[in-house]
């Protein structure tokens, strides 16, 4: 696939968002002709600073390579007394898919004044007739009351560096919410689910008494709130350590030891079960990918409620206190 | 133990959907020093272990002819897949070999000792797929062999047993009904897994999708709105390095029997109670079952066979069929079939399915076009709709598969002239996710005990049904042999096929 190319770009202050969605017909008629216009969904990225904009519209441009969605850039400044009003740039990027000439459009809004207090009014008319409205916050969580959730049929956010997460278990009670460090750990969870496999070794799956679990702290919270709610762990019988990487012991009285850890210096993983002192089970696993591209492309075909996720995170705020 | 019996056991498993994992097995793999072995089916278990689709209780054991070490297979299977990195090589660490003679006793005797010490070392479960990935002329010892040396039921109440074999089924009728026969003395239906790749491919289930989660398209889906159906498989290769193979086969064997015959069982059939191997199979099978079987003598009139004659394909010149390696220079395979066929049921009666297949044609494409029925009345001039041609639905199943739609438009000026458009959807610009390699799919499907995308008994008989008079017909040597140049769609009888009832073929 050939990287996404600008074919054209527009750029207005003070805009009219009617004048913003018939130039995007313009500038599409202008230069795609020939190219398939597929769209999937409408995918709008909230951002608070311009570091927050120029990393979601790196992300998005890289995924919308590989995804035609219209995307969809809102940077929200309430702040400063100005007067109401919007800012838009609109670009038509063009590639190629197996030979098949293929654009997305992306527009970026900065919305200026008490207008950034009704961003529902602001995306509406950018949104795809019959197609899901996936609104993505990268870097900070949204508040339950915030008008633009109203049009989201699932949101998208990183519990990574959250502190406080109590406002998105309420969030998640009322819509789909997909946490892209959930996504991120499903592999870490396949691969600890998978020891478990075994016939030999399921029966300890009900029986494990303890769990260490290591890493940066808003993954660690999931993996143990996952490992708590799933097991039934007392938060008591859990120990967390803050690490780099990630590690994941489980253990079953003193008889048997599952472990999944990141080899130091490599890209693998290593799966591993110890029962009554011998090793019965090893396995090196590549290193999954944890890139921010992946992880919405993961989030974005899981799009809906999960409430494994929802479990293991209120589990994980609970447990809080031992963090 | 089934996938589902895991999730419900272990608690860690909630949400993961891991239905389409493998359960703990080995998969046994016969011709294992093969050229099928290294270039896909290695490949794909390597896939599969990257995705993390199979467990770690899985295990390959290779049997094949050649003298070779566990260490050697090994190093075989490494250099099989080149990007496996370290995680390929510890899987592989736990794959064994065994060599001998395909039906011998010997051989499976030393082959049940290897999984004894598998299914102890590795937690395999006393779960065994046999792929034969051999020559077909040793389907029938292997089965007949594995079954002596009581390997072709399962050790245990749980585990299971099954054998995937791979195309072709039989040469004709009567070779496909007797190594069915050899088959099933030792191995039930429900154990068989037939394998056709192209049923493994995305755009073909992808038919299904099309035809049965969407309203608007059923209900023209019949002789009310159909003037004809167009089934195409092109290549752009000539025979390359398999014209030995290939004299033996020729393109009705080749392409006809199976992979047309499962691409139009899918486009014609009924629609299925449900999309599961029993819904999806009896209709296929019903509808092969109203395919016309036509008459030895019928045979010059609706089939055309021909071969290619040296010409120029994709801006090289390429010599003709008899003078490929490997090939008589008075050869009389045939590298391309047109054929008309009739379907008798209440949906299709009346619409002829025209189908083609043939190699050096100008490019690679696999398509199912669906012609549309011109409009009783066109309230145009003449001069004004001239550009314009009947609606026509073509799903293209390789390559930049999609879906396309002709319908006529307006012309923006005074006049009111109305011309062809074309509206292109392709799965390719749609969808995130990468379609696995058909292989993996199918080699996942065998392991998790689903047969929806393998091809039944019955299938494979009917479809030698449908053949059968055309290979009769061209036992002959009278038959005529038409030819065509290399890089060009096919030879001119195939036009006149379609000419003499005033339709034409699309060029794709």
């Amino acid at each position: 696939m050939a990287d996404a190319v600008a074919l054209n770009r527009w750029n207005g202050t003070d805009v009219r968002l009617g004048a913003v969605v018939d130039t995007m017909a313009q500038l599409r008629r202008s230069v795609a002709r020939t190219a398939s216009r597929t769209w999937v969904m409408t995918l709008v990225a909230i951002a608070v600073s311009d570091d927050e904009v120029y990393q979601a519209t790196q992300v998005l441009r890289a995924l919308g390579a590989h995804h035609p969605a219209r995307l969809l850039v809102v940077q929200a400044q309430p702040e400063g007394g100005a007067a109401p009003g919007v800012d838009a740039s609109v670009t038509i990027y063009g590639t190629e898919i197996d030979g098949h000439p293929l654009t997305f459009d992306e527009v970026s809004l900065l919305v200026k004044g008490d207008a950034a207090q009704h961003l529902d009014s602001i995306i509406e008319p950018f949104t795809l007739s019959d197609l899901p409205v996936v609104v993505w916050y990268p870097a900070t969580l949204p508040s339950v009351s915030e008008p633009v959730l109203t049009k989201a049929s699932s949101v998208l956010v990183d519990t990574k560096q959250a502190q406080d997460v109590a406002g998105l278990i309420a969030l998640a009670g009322r819509r789909a919410v997909v946490d892209l460090s959930w996504m991120r750990l499903r592999p870490w969870r396949e691969m600890v689910a998978a020891l478990f496999d075994p016939p030999e070794f399921r029966p300890y799956a009900r029986q494990i008494t303890s769990a260490d679990v290591t890493g940066k702290g808003g993954p660690r919270r999931l993996l143990a709130g996952w490992l708590g709610s799933r097991l039934g762990l007392p938060k008591e019988h859990m120990e967390l350590h803050d690490a780099r990487h990630a590690r994941v012991v489980l253990r079953a009285g003193s008889d048997a030891t599952f472990e999944v850890a990141r080899e130091e210096g490599e890209r693998l993983v290593r799966a591993s079960a110890v029962i009554d002192g011998s090793i019965r089970h090893h396995e090196l696993l590549p290193l999954p990918d944890d890139s921010l591209v992946w992880s919405l492309s993961e989030a974005l075909t899981h799009l809906g409620r999960d409430r494994v996720w929802q479990q293991a995170l209120a589990a994980g705020v609970a447990a809080d206190a031992w963090l | 133990m089934t996938s589902a019996e895991s999730m419900e056991a272990n608690p860690l498993a909630a949400g993961l959907e891991q239905g389409r994992r493998a359960p703990p097995g080995v998969l046994v793999v016969f011709g294992a020093s093969g050229d099928l072995t290294a270039r896909k089916l290695m490949p794909a278990v390597a896939s599969l272990a990257r995705r993390r689709l199979l467990p770690s209780t899985f295990a390959v054991v290779g049997v094949a002819r050649s003298p070779m070490s566990d260490d050697d297979f090994r190093s075989k299977l490494i250099d099989a897949v080149p990007d496996g990195g370290p995680a390929w090589a510890e899987l592989v660490k736990g794959f064994r070999y065994v060599s001998g003679a395909y039906g011998g006793a010997d051989t499976m005797e030393r082959l049940k000792a290897v999984l004894e010490e598998v299914d102890a070392d590795r937690g395999t479960s006393g779960n065994r797929l046999f792929y034969l990935a051999t020559v077909p002329s040793v389907f029938e010892p292997v089965a007949d062999a594995l079954g002596a040396a009581g390997l072709n039921s399962a050790s245990r109440p749980d585990s299971f047993v099954r054998l995937v074999i791979e195309k072709p089924f039989g040469r004709d009728l009567a070779s496909a009904q007797h190594l069915d026969d050899a088959l099933h003395r030792n191995f039930d239906e429900t154990q068989i897994y037939r394998i056709d790749h192209y049923l493994g491919k995305e755009t073909v289930q992808n038919v299904l999708a099309l035809r049965f989660a969407n309203a608007i398209f059923e209900p023209i889906w019949d002789r009310r709105y159909v003037d004809h159906v167009q089934i195409t498989v092109a290549e752009a290769l000539g025979v390359e390095h398999r014209g030995g193979f290939y004299e033996t086969a020729g393109a009705l064997r080749d392409i006809v029997q199976n992979h047309v015959m499962q691409v139009l069982s899918l486009t014609l059939m009924e629609p299925p109670a449900t999309i599961d191997a029993q819904g999806i199979r009896d209709e296929k099978v019903k509808v092969l079952r109203a395919v016309k079987i036509m008459s030895v003598e019928q045979v010059p009139t609706d089939v055309v066979r021909a071969q290619y004659e040296a010409g120029w394909s994709e801006g090289i010149a390429v010599p003709g069929y008899r003078e490929e390696d490997g090939v008589a220079p008075d050869s009389r395979t045939e590298t391309y079939v047109a054929m008309k066929l009739e379907v008798d049921n209440w949906r299709w009666a009346g619409v002829p399915i025209f189908v083609r297949t043939g190699k050096r044609l100008p490019k690679r494409v696999t398509e199912v076009a669906l012609q549309f029925q011109r409009v009783p009345h066109l309230p145009f001039r003449a001069h004004e709709s001239r550009d314009l041609h009947p609606n026509a639905l073509v799903l293209r199943i390789q390559p930049d598969e999609g879906i396309s739609l002709r319908f006529g438009a307006k012309v923006p000026g005074q006049a009111f002239e109305v011309r062809d458009v074309l509206m292109d959807f392709s799965y390719g610009a749609a969808f995130l996710e990468e379609a696995p390699d058909a292989y993996e799919r199918l080699l996942l499907d065998a392991m998790i005990g689903d047969p929806t995308l393998f091809i039944r008994s019955d299938e494979v008989l009917q479809s030698w049904c449908i053949v059968d008079p055309i290979l009769t017909a061209w036992a002959s040597k009278d038959t005529p042999l038409a030819r065509y140049p290399a890089g060009t769609w096919g030879p001119k009888q195939a036009d006149q096929l379609l000419a003499r009832e005033g339709r034409r073929w699309r060029t794709p």
